[in-house]
Order: structure tokens, then C-alpha cells, then sequence
């Protein structure tokens, strides 16, 4: 199988077991892929999977609370049992999608996705490729910032955004306005 | 060999206001090593957009004049057509890199303008800078150097006849700086036309044949490079450096 079949498999792979894991209702099976998610996960990517597994703990931790005040209509048992499902599920999802991006690289995903428009694959890959560029900036530009007096303020946290907003939407701005030109000198689009 | 690149009563502005090029005429003769030097916010960067057809086809400004790349004037010609003829390399490669592996920012090019032999361009070009086996490497995760070098050999896979650069060595070491135009001379001497914009003007003494000075969006000095830098009390007045071994 060529490359690029072989990675839409991957991606079609990753949906179907997406999708089954919605549909499901079976508490048993979930907890059962559950398991088997984190053990893959734990293999794999060691250490790397407590840092995806902290915020996803306090994410179940609120679905159950959620069930629990809310589902007047349940007896407790079902409203625990409820919560505890749909948070398997938010937690299986999440690990589903790490263990795949985990295994395949960002071009691997792009060329597995050859059966689409060329501009859509371009636009998907420019993401790919920013997305952690961007990220990037904002925490240097928090570092900036703090070195010239910059304190986060949890009174008026809107007042945080500011310096951090408008050096970033130049940066931002000045990147389309450069990235648009490169295409154009690359003869995208002729 | 082409007939070069001519820019015939060129003015233009990015909006209403005063113009960033005032009248330019300029003939760049194909197969030179042309140095552009000035002050920032003299015009230089405008005035290579011209070359490769971004001004005026991607900004809406006020444009008036004619310039003609081998005989064919550029508002008559197919942007692909020049992008074929003329490489571009911008001055910042973190805001012009966008594919997820270095062979694929290569590749980008390639395709768009339809050229055959996309894989040993590829590699040939990689080895021409030196990062042979960065293939499969993500653009992002290198070092600033080795992206000028990864845009570098994006246009040199083109093999277009000019090479524009726009202060290629504003991100480098003084070694990879050195390496670079000792790349651009070895072009060069293939019969590639090479224009650079530099603030260095050591390298300009060192490599170029002529030289531009560019000031408030005008070209005041033209001529050949040691001509121009014995003008030291002028260039002086202008805030540009004068190199060292003149």
C-alpha cells in the first residue's frame, strides 16, 4: 500500500473508532478501550500522557458533578453511572486522538487527506505548521512583556489580554501579509 | 542568457500618501552581481517587489511606470511566467515558511509552476546549501540560518535565471553570512543574475559588481562597486557604511 493510502486508512481508522466509541453503550466495552487507550498511551508516549491525562481528570470530574446536580430525573446510581460514562468517553476521545497524532506525523495527516481540494490541504497544512508557531510567540511575548514590569492581574484579568493581544495580531497579520506574498512568488494560484 | 531586468520612470506608492519609489530608472544587466543599499524605509525592499511582479499585482497602490524582465513587461505577464524567471528570497524565512517538512516547502514551488524532475531539483538544490538529509526535517525546529537556507533552496530548485534577496544575511552568523555569498558568487559565476539587498556593505565590496544607494524611495548612487564606496564623505552623510578595505 502506497503512502498516502496508508495514511487515509489511519485517518479513517481514527473516525470509525471515533464514532464507535460514541455510539456505544455499553459501559463495560468503554471501559474496557478506556484501559486499553492507556496502556497504548503509556507505552508509547511514556511520561507524555500525565500531562494529557491532568486537565481530562478535572474535565470528568465536572461531566459527573454536571450529571449528578442536573439529571433530576435519575435516580443518584444512574446519574453517577451517567457521568462516569460520558467522561470515559470525553477521556477515550482525547486519547484516541493523542495516540493517533502521537504516531503520525502532521505531514503524514495532510497526505492522507489527498482525496481533498488542493486550497483545503493548503490551508490545513499552514495550521499545522503555525498553529505551534503561534503558540510559541504568545509565550514569548509574555516573556517580553514580564521582562519589561508586566504583571497578570486576576482583579481585571482583561486588562492581561492587551499586551499580549495587539503584538500578536501584528505578528499575525504581518505573517498572512508575507505568507500571501510568498505564495504569490511561488506561482500559487496561476 | 536574458536581457535583463529595466525599470523604465517607475513611482509608486502603497497609498495616497508620499510615494515609497520616486521615478526609479534602473537597468540590471543579466549575468551582474548587483548590490541595493540604503537606510531603512529608503525603498529597498519596494523596489525588489517590483522585480518579481509583487508590486503592483499584490498591492493596490499607485503605480506608474513600466518594468520590463527579458523584453516582457511585467503588468502584461503571467505571474507564474515571472515567478519562473525570477526567485525571491524574503528577508525573514520564520514568516515566509509554511509546510510541515523542509522537502515539501521545496517541493511547493515546483509544482505550482508545473517543472519536471521535482525530486532531484529537491535534492540538488538541498546539497547546493548544504543540508543534505534535511528532508523530511520540520521547517519550524530549525535554527534561523538553516531556514534562510531552506527559502534559499526553495528558489534555487526553481533554477530561475535571477535571484533577488532581500538582506539575506539580516538573521545569519558571520560564518553562515560568508557561506551564503560565496553560494551567490558560485551562482553567479554559472551565469545566474544576482540582486541583493545588504546593509553589510563588506559583502557588497567583496562580491558585487555594481551597486545601488538608495535613499528616501530614489536611487542616488549607481555604478560600479569600488566607485561607489570611494564616496565616503557621501555615503557617510547617509548613515551607510563604508567597508573597511577601500
Amino acid at each position: 500500500m502506497t503512502s498516502k493510502y496508508y495514511n487515509a486508512v489511519k485517518i479513517l481508522a481514527l473516525i470509525l473508532t471515533s464514532t464507535f466509541l460514541l455510539l456505544q453503550k455499553n459501559t463495560i466495552s468503554i471501559f474496557l478501550i478506556n484501559s486499553l487507550l492507556i496502556t497504548l498511551a503509556l507505552v508509547l508516549s511514556g511520561q507524555k500522557i500525565y500531562s494529557r491525562l491532568k486537565p481530562l481528570f478535572f474535565i470528568s470530574l465536572l461531566i459527573i458533578l454536571f450529571r449528578l446536580v442536573l439529571g433530576i430525573e435519575e435516580t443518584v446510581e444512574e446519574r453517577l453511572a451517567g457521568g462516569i460514562v460520558a467522561s470515559l468517553r470525553i477521556v477515550s476521545l482525547s486519547l484516541l486522538v493523542f495516540l493517533y497524532t502521537a504516531v503520525t506525523d502532521p505531514s503524514n495527516i495532510i497526505e492522507g487527506l489527498f482525496f481533498l481540494p488542493k486550497t483545503f490541504r493548503l490551508g490545513l497544512t499552514m495550521t499545522l505548521s503555525l498553529l505551534t508557531v503561534i503558540f510559541d510567540e504568545i509565550n514569548l511575548i509574555n516573556i517580553i512583556q514580564q521582562s519589561r514590569g508586566y504583571k497578570k492581574s486576576f482583579i481585571t484579568p482583561w486588562k492581561n489580554i492587551k499586551p499580549v493581544i495587539i503584538p500578536l495580531l501584528h505578528r499575525t497579520f504581518k505573517r498572512a501579509e508575507q505568507l500571501s506574498v510568498t505564495l504569490y512568488s511561488k506561482g500559487y494560484g496561476d | 542568457m536574458g536581457n535583463g531586468i529595466e525599470l523604465i520612470e517607475v513611482t509608486f506608492a502603497y497609498s495616497k500618501k508620499k510615494p515609497v519609489l520616486k521615478n526609479i530608472n534602473l537597468r540590471i544587466s543579466s549575468g551582474s552581481f548587483t548590490g541595493i543599499t540604503g537606510v531603512n524605509g529608503s525603498g529597498k525592499t519596494s523596489l525588489i517587489y517590483l522585480f518579481n511582479g509583487i508590486i503592483p499585482r499584490m498591492y493596490n497602490g499607485i503605480f506608474r511606470g513600466d518594468v520590463i524582465i527579458d523584453g516582457k513587461n511585467t503588468r502584461d505577464t503571467d505571474g507564474a511566467l515571472i515567478s519562473k524567471k525570477v526567485g525571491l528570497v524574503f528577508q525573514n524565512p520564520e514568516l515566509s515558511l509554511f509546510n510541515l517538512t523542509v522537502e515539501e516547502e521545496i517541493r511547493f514551488g515546483l509544482i505550482n509552476l508545473k517543472m519536471k524532475n521535482v525530486e532531484t531539483r529537491i535534492d540538488r538544490a538541498l546539497k547546493s546549501v548544504g543540508l543534505t538529509g534535511f528532508n523530511k526535517r520540520d521547517p519550524q525546529t530549525l535554527s534561523l540560518g538553516e531556514k534562510q537556507k531552506v527559502s534559499l533552496a526553495g528558489v534555487l530548485s526553481m533554477e530561475t535565471a535571477y535571484i533577488v534577496l532581500d538582506e539575506p544575511t539580516a538573521m545569519l552568523d558571520y560564518k553562515s553570512s560568508v557561506e551564503l555569498y560565496n553560494l551567490l558568487s558560485g551562482l553567479n559565476r554559472r551565469g545566474i543574475t544576482v540582486i541583493t539587498v545588504e546593509h553589510n556593505t563588506e559583502f557588497l565590496l567583496k562580491h558585487a559588481d555594481n551597486v545601488l544607494v538608495m535613499n528616501r524611495g530614489e536611487i542616488i548612487m549607481e555604478g560600479k562597486t569600488g566607485s561607489i564606496f570611494r564616496k565616503k564623505n557621501e555615503l557617510k552623510k547617509l548613515g551607510i557604511k563604508i567597508p573597511g578595505q577601500i
